[in-house]
């Protein structure tokens, strides 16, 4: 009875599993952590160009695992698994949206953030929500003690009334328009607008970190780029200084190197990174440069990789993160086999993407700095001199300088700046291949559990060196002997042939000058 | 019955005319049967693509509507290709003559098959027809008036030699190669021709003048070819008398010249970057004693040594090979010149990379091209095996040092000099032409090795230095031709 009880059980699950269509997705609930993002469109040649990857970039950097979708691509059931959605219209156009999703939002119970037009009734009715939509002209945007003037807008939705917390402003400049950058009140948030490279960017930083429940401090970070092995190591070593005596903490983020590691080229390379290492600079490998995704037969980034670690890892530098434009962790391949060594990376915007396996969801880290131009701050005003920290982790980023000159200039800059950097290494970073464990813990690193010597000596590299490595040839002695002996015989046998052919010849000619003098 | 019927054949000629068939036709129409079996039937002989299809092909309205196009490269030969059928915004990468055949394709295709879709089949028929033209000349410049106990068995050599699918499976394909052996074999045939005053010189001279510039120009490696048939050209003014013929044969040879000078000239930045790139790594790092003392010269930082060895196609590399970085402090520190002073000044490592060259100089067939269509289920870059006994043998047999391609050529013109002397001691300048025209073809061989080496170092060699591996057949086919029908050292006599 019992037994037939279960198989009925079995079956009436079996069924109800069934008759679920087939594109419902199982509703699996996803970390806290985890952000559905849903976006209309990419506004391409728009002037929201280019949000949605910024939003992907700061998520990160709030270490937020993403998946992100667009209302086509949305199957019925995917809010459900949330407890966090985001939602980016950037089309006045409310065709978009998909039936299921508007169903499935009837139902939702978790918290929402609204990106720009069409905000939902429910967001409008919990928030008590009213906006209007601007006309062509400029306005002053703020945030915290950043502010900046004169951004033309056209056509964007503002908050003329909104209960709950205010974020920012934006202001005309005609003085008609006073409205709050963003709202938020208890699990609804709303930002009417959101753009990439300008201080709504910024803006949108504040108002997440408040939505997502962020409580850490965001750090500050200076990063400098473009480091080859063939750069001017002296100059990278004269900027360590630089910023060492200035006390600034930098990282640098180092182009890998995956073959020819044994030249004194590379020698150079690695003793210019230990001496950075020396000077307060912690290391991080920067992704190589992706030329094709055609796959090809040869080595694999995952071998290239963990052999650039550990080639740093056995001079006694520590890599402690990694640098890579922000595609890549979007990618199944490039994750497995380029980011699996790292637990921290810092994403830069992305430049050129060549994806080889993508995915929607992105890989999550535990530290993730969001990357911008140190330039990209310096068009903003700000109230105090002192610049006080962002909401999020950023690395400020320039790119390294190919004179002195410019490197000065440069330095000058930062050094005139009242911002606080801070010390990437003072965070826990790990690092791990097969054969070696780098770690940062409070500012100490560790290699395989052994504390790094930061004063190691620098070493003069010799630039002689084996590089052909002539291999030891058996019977060398002997083949060359018999090749000597096979020369003379060539040659004695051509004197041979010659003297013959002579004699011939002359033979020949003898006999017709007999059969003439015959004649 | 049998005897009836045998007869009747008989009394219609048909056996006569069998037997009369000149062994020049009987090559040609056999290479034609050959290379229509391999190209034409299933399963369809072509070349994969190696990457280089983009370059000829976008500029010419041809696009890849493969889905998984790009997955197949050196592994699947694919013979159907979109029309453009809106504006091509694709300039054109490639200045050379494959266009010409490129379009001509295209048009045909359009016209008889389909408007949509392009079937490289079409180009490869036009080959096809040309090589067959190119094969029944050649033939007929070295049989013409030769008993038939020699023309036969030289019509077969032609046939084994010409009929192997390493050659005419380039003719499914993009490449620049089939152009070029056609006109080279056009080329050597044109020249022969006038040398045995078969047909009408200036028909000949046209001939001789329109593949010079076509094979000129059918690969910016080719550029030099231009130059090296301007200057051995000059033998071909002398050959006749006539104001016409030699004005004619002059003004030719000067637009020879210009085709090679401006081949040159209309290399573009692209190309020019990848090959320089490998010149600089697989070339002189590659050789060198010592990478950063060869950079010296150069005023290149030592650092780029850690270039050594690596290749411009590599997946995951340090630096982007077309950066700024690269632009101002590698590529712009080194040119065609810099490179042939340096291995002027260092003769070992010029041996060294000739000898390098030497080891691809023999194989017709790159070995790193597939051979079949990804739906006949063979593995991934299998290549055929049909008709290709001669390159087979060429590839195991040929001791592939540059020592040997030195003891052949020394072996050619000992063979040849002997009638050339001859020839001009009687002041026969037409019995003259034929010793330059084999030097000719030899410094064309040598051109593609060394241009490939200066040019792009040890970087797919194999297809790099298909010049020479044909201009060595092309060669080698003559000296054992006239040694079947005893005109190797003393001539022809008509």
């Amino acid at each position: 009875m019992y037994f037939k009880t279960m198989i009925r059980t079995f079956l009436c699950i079996l069924i109800i599993i069934g008759a679920v269509p087939s594109n419902y997705v199982h509703a699996l609930p996803r970390e806290p952590s985890h952000v559905l993002l849903i976006y209309d469109g990419l506004a391409i040649g728009t002037s929201r160009e280019g949000n949605i990857e910024a939003l992907q970039r700061m998520l990160a950097s709030y270490r937020m695992q993403v998946t992100i979708s667009t209302f086509d691509a949305y199957k019925k059931g995917m809010l459900a698994q949330y407890q966090k959605v985001i939602v980016v219209r950037n089309l006045d156009d409310a065709t978009t949206t998909s039936v299921d999703y508007l169903h499935d939002f009837e139902a939702y119970k978790g918290d929402y953030l609204h990106i720009g037009f069409h905000v939902p009734a429910q967001v409008q009715s919990q928030l008590n929500l009213h906006t209007k939509i601007t006309n062509d002209q400029f306005v002053q945007l703020s945030i915290g003690q950043w502010k900046q003037r004169s951004v033309r807008v056209s056509h964007i939705p503002y908050i003329v009334q909104a209960n709950g917390r205010h974020y920012g402003g934006i202001s005309s400049e005609k003085g008609d328009i006073h409205a709050p950058y963003g709202v938020r009140e208890n699990r609804f948030a709303y930002v009417p607008y959101y753009e990439r490279g300008n201080l709504s960017e910024l803006a949108m930083a504040y108002v997440l970190k408040d939505w997502l429940k962020v409580t850490e401090q965001g750090r500050t970070y200076l990063l400098i780029k473009e480091i080859y092995p063939f750069s001017d190591l002296k100059l990278v070593e004269s900027m360590a200084d630089q910023l060492y005596r200035a006390g600034i903490p930098f990282i640098v983020s180092v182009r890998p190197v995956f073959s020819n590691t044994d030249y004194p080229a590379m020698k150079r390379y690695l003793e210019t990174l230990k001496y950075v290492q020396s000077r307060n600079g912690s290391i991080l490998v920067n992704a190589p440069v992706v030329t094709t995704t055609i796959n090809q037969a040869g080595a694999k980034l995952e071998d290239q990789m963990e052999l650039f670690i550990d080639v740093l890892a056995n001079y006694g530098i520590a890599p402690l993160g990694m640098g890579a434009e922000m595609y890549w962790s979007y990618d199944q391949y490039y994750v497995n086999q380029g980011m699996r060594f790292f637990n921290s990376t810092i994403l830069f915007p992305n430049e050129s993407i060549r994806y080889k396996s993508q995915q929607d969801e992105s890989q999550r880290f535990s530290s993730s700095a969001f990357s911008m131009p140190l330039s990209f701050l310096e068009q903003f005003e700000h109230a105090d001199k002192v610049i006080a920290r962002l909401p999020m982790d950023v690395a400020l980023t320039y790119d390294f300088d190919e004179t002195e000159d410019q490197m000065n200039e440069h330095m000058q800059t930062l050094m005139d700046r009242w911002i606080h950097f801070d010390d990437y290494k003072i965070d826990d970073h790990e690092v791990k291949t097969v054969t070696n464990t780098v770690l940062s813990r409070n500012g100490l690193l560790y290699i395989n559990d052994r504390s790094v010597d930061m004063n190691d000596a620098y070493r003069h590299i010799n630039s002689e060196y084996d590089y052909l490595h002539e291999q030891k040839k058996s019977l060398a002695t002997l083949f060359n002997i018999q090749n000597k002996i096979l020369i003379a015989l060539i040659i004695a046998t051509l004197l041979v042939f010659g003297l013959l052919f002579i004699i011939g010849y002359r033979l020949y000619k003898d006999k017709y000058i007999k059969q003439r003098k015959e004649l | 019955m049998i005897r009836n019927h045998l007869q009747k054949i008989n009394r219609l000629g048909i056996l006569r005319r069998l037997t009369n068939i000149s062994p020049a036709f009987f090559a040609a129409f056999m290479v034609l049967l050959i290379t229509s079996i391999a190209l034409f039937t299933p399963p369809y002989i072509g070349m994969a693509d190696n990457g280089d299809y983009f370059r000829i092909l976008y500029g010419n309205g041809v696009y890849f509507n493969v889905p998984d196009y790009t997955s197949q490269y050196f592994g699947y030969f694919i013979p159907k290709y979109g029309i453009f059928q809106y504006f091509n915004e694709n300039n054109t990468v490639v200045v050379s003559s494959q266009s010409i055949f490129i379009q001509a394709a295209v048009w045909l295709n359009k016209l008889f098959i389909d408007a949509l879709v392009f079937d490289v089949r079409v180009q490869a028929a036009i080959y096809t027809c040309l090589y067959t033209i190119a094969v029944y000349l050649l033939v007929e410049s070295i049989t013409w008036k030769t008993p038939r106990k020699y023309g036969y068995p030289i019509a077969i050599l032609a046939i084994f030699l010409f009929g192997d699918t390493a050659y005419t499976a380039y003719f499914n394909s993009f490449y620049g190669e089939s152009v070029a052996f056609i006109m080279m074999i056009f080329l050597l045939a044109s020249g022969l021709l006038l040398y045995r005053n078969r047909y009408n010189d200036y028909v000949m001279l046209t001939v001789f003048t329109l593949s010079g510039i076509l094979l000129t120009t059918s690969k910016q490696q080719n550029a030099p070819v231009g130059v090296i048939v301007a200057f051995i050209g000059i033998m071909l003014i002398f050959i006749r008398k006539g104001k016409t013929f030699r004005i004619l044969t002059a003004s030719s040879l000067a637009c020879l010249l210009l085709a090679g000078v401006g081949t040159y000239a209309f290399i573009p930045k692209e190309f020019v970057n990848i090959n320089k790139y490998h010149a600089m790594t697989r070339g002189i790092l590659m050789e060198s004693k010592d990478p950063e003392a060869a950079l010296k010269p150069f005023g290149i930082d030592p650092q780029y040594a850690i270039l050594d060895k690596s290749v411009y196609f590599e997946s995951n590399t340090t630096v982007d090979l077309d950066s700024e970085i690269l632009e101002k402090s590698f590529y712009s520190h080194y040119g065609f010149g810099s490179i042939v002073k340096y291995y002027i000044t260092n003769p070992g490592q010029a041996g060294q990379m000739l000898d390098l060259a030497a080891k691809s100089a023999f194989i017709i067939r790159p070995p790193a091209m597939g051979s079949y269509e990804k739906d006949v289920g063979k593995p991934w870059g299998a290549q055929t095996n049909f008709f290709s006994e001669y390159s087979e043998l060429k590839k195991h047999l040929t001791p592939r040092t540059f020592g040997f391609i030195v003891i052949w050529i020394s072996l050619v013109m000992g063979l040849y000099l002997p009638s050339f002397i001859s020839a001009l001691r009687s002041r026969n300048m037409r019995k003259a032409a034929r010793f330059p025209l084999i030097v000719m073809l030899i410094l064309i061989g040598l051109s593609g090795i060394v241009v490939s080496f200066i040019g792009a170092g040890d970087a797919d060699l194999a297809k790099h230095v298909f010049l020479f591996t044909a201009a060595f057949d092309l060669v080698t086919f003559l000296l054992v031709a006239d040694a079947i029908r005893r005109r190797l050292i003393q001539g022809d006599q008509d």
